[in-house]
């Protein structure tokens, strides 16, 4: 069994992050969006195998699995976390965005969580993850290299 | 096209009815106005009111001749005064010999009326109300009254009575007859003879030197705002959205009147805004829509204006101008929103502006807007003004016909065409005329979207520059093509004249009464009409200006815009101008001395 | 064609990429109309979706159906005419928060009172995104933008208790992370005959940063899973509709049910949508006659 110190730091090294801080948050997030698409018994399996810490960012989801999740929405989350503006747009006005980075960041990182999860959970377990997820999503858990 | 200048008129009598507002003034000169009509005469009833519900002086000035006229005209021959003040406002503009009729019981000096030439017709008018119904019936026999002192028969006023208090009951009616009876024996009886001015018989005594008038009774009289009305109606017109501005408000109330009668759904919406979005939903779907307002809310309006452009949506506009800047005078006239309307909302985009002078040509307006509307795919602004849309006309039932009146929809796609169609549907496909086949939404085979935004053929957002010039292009080529359909000016009087008045809207009714007025002073005169103000028919516009004698633009404005329009688009500098911008119509007396004033020393 | 084979997502969609941000809610809004729409057998040519301006206004680029994207705040009263025109379509409108509630504010609430058969989905994001960062009308106090670079300092427009004191007829509000929710909202919105406001809860994922996925997730409660919680009440309604904090009820906070719509009050219907009207019947010289004679 991973223990969690374990855990957020593979995530770290996986994804290249430069802080504990964002290894917890990525992971926080990526599980945020996994519990809107796990089927409950997929759930509670992932539960049991994941240390406390982690295990606990899949509380409070939707009774049921949702089907219109898809790519973009599983990357929320992780988008809305991240870095997405740069200084004021003079010429434009408002914000320069960066959005763009983001998306491509929030999909890196959720594959490194994936990565992590691949090593962290059984094989049963893990092929029940990448069934229940969006189709592109889950080609970057099939993908994820732990 | 070159018309005769005038009606051959020699006779005018005119009337003015004045008192505060809240005294029924309007109703009273309505009621007059119709009574002259039903009993043979030609009539043009201008208000004249102030905007508040109560207090302020108003009047209404009636003008009665043996043939159609095009105007109210000065100086006037009866006053018919609600309240003493009104003889005061009203006595510059009364004829020598005038009658003045008020209520016995004001403290009117008679014989100071007497010394000024004028003959005082003091009539106990409020006594002979309560007496036979109640005081507010006053102003019913004020009007006896009046028919009484000028020979006018009593008949058609007692008809009109039944007919219009009617609905509230038999016993209105029939005390307002009773009251009505006894203002006209008193009047009959004491004053009969004793006014030069009387209204006698209209069929006899005509001037040998006219032909006979071949557009005898029964007359129709309706405002500019009721025959635009009509027009829209045979026009197909299905759909009416507003918000509430003098003077455009009776055309809503006119719609909301017969919604059930004709099938017009007619919404007063929460603003302005609300109203020309809604019409240009309902146009976007396939109704035919129409919004009537005043320059405020057509200020309002001009970023829609802009979607109905960009997105090839019909929506008849009509924007009935009153005095600005701004709340300006708001029951007056003016002709100030030309400019405004032909550029308004940001970018450049086609619309079609048109401006009816006649009581006629509103009624053409009313459906020719639609049909023009659905042919380009675009917004159409009618510009009436509140003289043209609240005067009261005479006009031979005749005069608005069914004639040459037809619904040309334009491109539109039928279903059947619809179902016949093996490409994709493209709403804004690029074509020669720049106008594009158009579906209505509902068909299987032309789901399609549209936006504000740059598109492509297919509606979809583009910035592209190879799909935004072409498009652009194609918009702006409907201009070109709607060419064919505008007119140029019509010429009123001689074609080879030594002064032309050059005019557009309602301003033509007393430019062409003044033109016999000119001809009196030796002045050989011409007025040249402009009805299609856009896209101008510049090649009509410069050869009915070639011809043009001595140029002046006569327009109720402070700035000479259709003279400025004529410039940019031809080139045309007039010689000189006749402008107001006061908020009272011209009368044609008012015209020809100012004209005289800017061509007399060289003609 | 739409009506070539089987009605799925697939028939709604459209052959253009959306240009949202990565993880924006307007994804999961999107998703769910498409979902709501097949689900209530609605073929694309019989929907028209109204939009305005701003970010969620491209929907209607962004999906296969009969679209408007018109003027900033005026979606409203664009549907309203079209769907007088021709209630036979069924008429979405899809805005946003400054569009609605901002700029819109009066179009909204005059068809809260008016009860036309519309559904309108506000995208809530709490912030003007297209314009790239401003506040918007429900920003919370305190908010920090380029045009409140101290805070906000007005109170945000609380949609649920304008509509409900408006007296709109359906009241709902869902959250754009949980499709599966908004499309269930949706189809009871559109099932509903009468004006139908779903407030739609959604994170901009650029520019929002306070009011997350995350920061919903831990909010956000279906009331419809509180079986005390009634929907006919309006008491309950205010009661839930002011609630935002600590917890923010999702689900339809109001239903009135059996108010005909707007539409079914104008004569004029009667006898049909106006678009099938033939125009060339007003031509016969009876009616312009009679329409005459009222002046003589």
């Amino acid at each position: 069994m991973w223990d969690a110190q374990r855990f957020f730091r593979a995530v770290q090294a996986h994804g290249g992050l430069m802080s504990w801080d964002e290894a917890v948050r990525a992971t926080e997030e990526t599980l945020l969006s996994l519990r809107q698409v796990l089927p409950e018994d997929v759930s509670l399996l992932m539960r049991a195998q994941l240390p406390a810490e982690v295990a606990a960012f899949l509380d409070g989801g939707p009774a049921e699995t949702d089907p219109l999740v898809d790519r973009e929405l599983f990357v929320g989350p992780l988008v809305n976390m991240l870095d997405t503006e740069a200084a004021l747009d003079g010429s434009l006005g408002g914000l320069d965005l960066v959005s763009v980075y983001a998306g491509d960041d929030a999909a890196r990182r959720i594959q490194a969580v994936f990565a992590v999860l691949k090593q962290a959970l059984d094989p049963q377990t893990a092929a029940a993850v990448e069934t229940a997820l969006p189709g592109e999503v889950a080609q970057w858990f099939h993908g994820a290299q732990p | 096209m070159t018309r005769p200048a005038v009606p051959g008129e020699t006779f005018t009598l005119s009337i003015t009815i004045g008192g505060d507002a809240g005294q029924g003034v309007e109703s009273s000169g309505a009621l007059f106005t119709q009574a002259l009509a039903r009993g043979g005469w030609h009539v043009f009833g201008v208000p004249d009111y102030r905007s508040r519900i109560r207090g302020g002086h108003n009047f209404f000035q009636i003008r009665a001749t043996r043939r159609p006229s095009l105007s109210h005209s000065d100086p006037v021959h009866l006053l018919l005064a609600f309240t003493r003040e009104t003889i005061d406002v009203h006595r510059h503009n009364l004829a020598p010999g005038a009658g003045v009729i008020y209520d016995d019981g004001f403290r009117v000096n008679g014989e100071a009326l007497r010394a000024a030439g004028l003959v005082p017709l003091p009539v106990p008018l409020t006594k002979i109300a309560e007496e036979h119904g109640s005081k507010l019936m006053l102003n019913t026999g004020a009007v006896a009254a009046a028919s009484g002192v000028l020979a006018f028969p009593l008949e058609p006023l007692l008809g009109l009575l039944h007919d219009t208090f009617g609905r509230k009951g038999r016993r209105v009616a029939e005390a307002n007859v009773a009251v009505a009876r006894a203002a006209y024996r008193y009047a009959t009886e004491r004053y009969r003879g004793r006014l030069a001015y009387t209204l006698a018989d209209p069929a006899g005594s005509v001037d040998p030197a006219v032909p006979a008038d071949s557009e005898g009774g029964p007359f129709m009289v309706l405002t500019g705002n009721e025959a635009f009305c009509l027009g829209a109606v045979v026009g197909g017109c299905t759909f009416v959205a507003a918000y509430p501005m003098t003077p455009a408000t009776p055309i809503l109330e006119w719609m909301a009147a017969r919604e059930k009668q004709l099938g017009i759904v007619t919404k007063h919406a929460e603003d302005e805004i609300a109203a020309i979005c809604m019409a240009i939903g309902a146009g976007f779907v396939g109704a035919r829509a129409l919004v009537p307002t005043s320059g405020g809310g057509f200020s309002l309006m001009t970023e829609a204006l802009g979607m109905a452009g960009m997105c090839e949506v019909p929506v008849v506009i009509a924007n009935v101008q009153r005095g600005g800047p701004s709340t300006g005078l708001p029951t007056r006239t003016e002709q100030g929103d030309l400019l405004f309307v032909l550029h308004a909302s940001q970018g450049e985009f086609p619309r079609i502006v048109l401006a009816p002078g006649t009581h006629e040509q509103c009624f053409e307006a009313g459906w020719r807007a639609f049909n023009l509307a659905e042919k380009y795919q675009c917004p159409v602004i009618v510009l009436s003004d509140q003289f043209l849309a609240a005067s009261r006309r005479s006009l031979p039932l005749g005069a608005l016909s069914l004639d040459g009146v037809h619904i040309d929809r334009g491109a539109l796609l039928s279903a059947a065409e619809l179902d016949r169609l093996d490409q994709p549907y493209l709403r804004y496909r690029l074509t020669e005329t720049g106008i594009s086949p158009r579906a209505l939404p509902g068909h299987p085979r032309a789901v399609f979207t549209s936006t504000t935004d740059e598109h492509g053929e297919d509606g979809h957002i583009t910035e592209e520059i190879d799909l935004r010039v072409p498009m652009m292009s194609k918009r702006m080529r409907k201009l070109q093509t709607a060419l064919a359909d505008m007119r140029g000016p019509d010429r009123y009087g001689p074609e080879d004249a030594d002064v032309t008045l050059i005019c557009w809207g309602s301003t033509v009714g007393p430019a062409r009464e003044s033109l016999s007025l000119l001809a009196a002073e030796g002045v050989r005169a011409n007025v040249l009409h402009f009805t299609d103000l856009w896209p101008l028919p510049v090649d009509k516009a410069e050869e009915a200006l070639r011809q043009a004698g001595r140029s002046v633009a006569v327009e109720q404005n402070a700035t000479g815009q259709l003279a400025r329009l004529l410039r940019m688009m031809t080139g045309f500098q007039v010689d000189g101008h006749v402008l107001k911008y006061d908020g009272r119509p011209f009368a044609p007396q008012q015209i020809a001395a100012r004209v005289l004033e800017e061509v007399g020393a060289r003609v | 064609m739409s009506e070539n084979g089987v009605l799925d997502t697939k028939t709604y969609a459209s052959p253009y990429r959306p240009t949202w941000c990565p993880g924006c809610g307007d994804f999961g809004i999107l998703a769910a109309i498409k979902a709501a729409l097949v689900d209530l057998e609605i073929w694309p040519h019989e929907v028209f979706i109204v939009s305005g301006i701003g970010c969620g206004s491209k929907l209607p680029q962004y999906i296969f159906a009969n679209g408007f994207m018109t003027i900033h705040g005026r979606p409203l009263a664009v549907a309203t005419g079209a769907k007088l025109a021709n209630p036979d379509l069924h008429v979405l409108v899809v805005s946003g928060d400054g569009d609605s509630y901002g700029i819109g504010g009066n179009h909204f609430l005059h068809t809260c009172r008016r009860n036309p058969d519309i559904t309108h989905i506000v995208e809530n994001n709490q912030i003007y995104a297209l314009t790239k960062g401003q506040y918007s009308p429900t920003s919370d106090v305190g908010f920090r933008t380029t045009t409140s670079p101290d805070g906000v300092v007005e109170l945000p427009v609380n949609p649920v208790a304008v509509a409900l004191a408006a007296g709109a007829t359906f009241i709902a509000r869902s959250y754009a992370g949980e499709p599966k929710h908004l499309k269930r909202t949706i189809m009871a919105a559109m099932g509903h005959r009468g004006y139908a406001l779903v407030d739609v809860l959604q994170p901009c994922v650029a520019f929002n940063k306070v009011n997350t996925y995350n920061w919903y997730a831990e909010r956000i409660y279906d009331v419809a899973n509180d079986d005390t919680y009634d929907p006919t009440s309006a008491r309950d309604a205010w009661e839930r509709g002011t609630e935002w904090g600590d917890r923010i009820p999702i689900g339809i906070l109001y239903r009135r049910e059996g108010v005909p719509p707007y539409e079914t009050h104008v004569p004029a219907l009667a006898d049909g949508p106006l678009v099938d009207r033939d125009l060339t019947a007003r031509l016969d010289p009876g009616l312009l006659e009679q329409l005459k004679r009222e002046y003589v």
